[in-house]
């Protein structure tokens, strides 16, 4: 190699990657050997830059999220020898909820009904056992994202609670909790339709 | 601090042990937010990637197999890293260069916290994606496989990505220094 080593060149040397035809070059040109050390000790300056701390404490938040969710599946496993049996009138009672969230959309909803459609769906779901089912990648994510969006959702109404919130603002949560249990109720229906509950 | 963390109070994680739990956040927040922080633009992201990796943390424990602090520390740096990549890709950050605006005269007074400032500039100045990968592969110690994996790109975009921004690391930091 006349020509010095390229900068892709000169990192796979300071990895220990390089071709042989490039360590030689390093091995032999002055400069390219200075070019490697230099991208070591820009790596260490890196490695060497100070820790951050979050501005704020996140572990209340995440403590609560736990809590719920640790929760729900302590109640969920004792469901488990139900499953089957019970897997199709949950679905029954699934589309019963679903309609009647479409209603809850039409009309300003209330507290109560809110909490109680909730409950509905916590007990379809406990019905459903998902627990005991293998998921896809994509399910399993899906599921993930809206068991965070729940477990969020209850750590802000906790707080609501704690802080005395208005009632729009607890009515709001309730909402987005129903919503929220709404999707990941389906997700497990369409899961159970897919491998014939 | 990660010294602390023993086998048994990952156990008692592992067992949804909330104040095991909130030992390992104790423990590890700092390491997140700092990965979070270097590969997002903002700190509002890296908070959001910090507050992701631990829900899914707290979620995922039970299936964790890996025992001892060492294997802990690398599936929690693999799940902040894969929140805070895929931030980066959803989020269509700047693929284009953003000056940074130097008016760090104080810093210039030490040569040492100078060195310093100046080096986080200059990666702060990198394009998005080229900063998570030189953060990723030079102080994560990720492969570029790995990295490709992770952004869902090929490992030649992932070395010429790193290829790029150490040039640019070099210019910047040479005008720096003049």
């Amino acid at each position: 190699m006349t020509q010095h080593c390229t900068m892709e060149d000169l990192l796979a040397v300071r990895d220990g990657e390089g071709t042989g035809v490039a360590r030689r070059h390093v091995d032999q040109c002055p400069a390219c050997r200075a070019e490697v050390d230099r991208l070591h000790q820009v790596a260490a300056a890196l490695r060497a830059l100070p820790v951050q701390r979050p501005p704020r404490d996140r572990w209340p938040e995440i403590r609560v999220a736990a809590g719920a969710r640790r929760r729900r599946r302590w109640i969920a496993t004792g469901w488990i020898s139900l499953a089957a049996a019970a897997g199709l009138a949950a679905i029954l009672g699934i589309r019963a909820v679903r309609s009647s969230g479409g209603q809850m959309a039409a009309q300003p909803a209330s507290l109560d009904s809110l909490v109680a459609a909730s409950q509905q769906l916590e007990e379809a779901l406990r019905t459903l056992d998902p627990t005991s089912r293998v998921l896809s990648g994509r399910a399993a994510s899906t599921i993930a994202e809206l068991e965070d969006g729940i477990a969020l959702v209850d750590a802000q109404l906790g707080e609501a609670q704690r802080g005395r919130a208005s009632r729009e603002e607890l009515l709001g949560l309730w909402q987005q909790r129903v919503q929220l249990m709404n999707q990941l109720v389906n997700v497990h229906v369409t899961r159970a339709a897919y491998v014939g509950l | 601090m990660l010294a602390a963390l023993d086998d048994l109070a990952i156990q008692r994680a592992k067992a949804g042990d909330l104040d095991a739990l909130e030992r390992i956040y104790r423990a590890y927040e700092g390491t997140v937010y700092t990965l979070a922080r270097r590969i997002c633009r903002t700190a509002e992201d890296a908070e959001d990637v910090l507050q992701e990796t631990f829900f899914e943390v707290c979620r995922s424990i039970g299936s964790f197999r890996g025992s001892g602090p060492g294997s802990l520390t690398a599936w929690i740096k693999r799940v902040a890293s894969s929140k805070a990549l895929m931030r980066v890709r959803r989020e269509k950050y700047r693929e284009t260069d953003e000056l940074f605006e130097d008016g760090d005269a104080v810093a210039r007074r030490d040569p040492d916290v100078a060195l310093t400032l100046d080096l986080e500039q200059a990666l702060a100045r990198l394009p998005d994606r080229s900063r998570a990968v030189v953060w990723m592969h030079d102080v994560e110690g990720y492969t570029h496989e790995d990295i490709a994996e992770m952004m869902g790109m090929t490992v030649s975009f992932s070395k010429s990505q790193l290829a790029r921004a150490h040039a640019r690391l070099k210019t910047w930091l040479g005008e720096e220094h003049r």
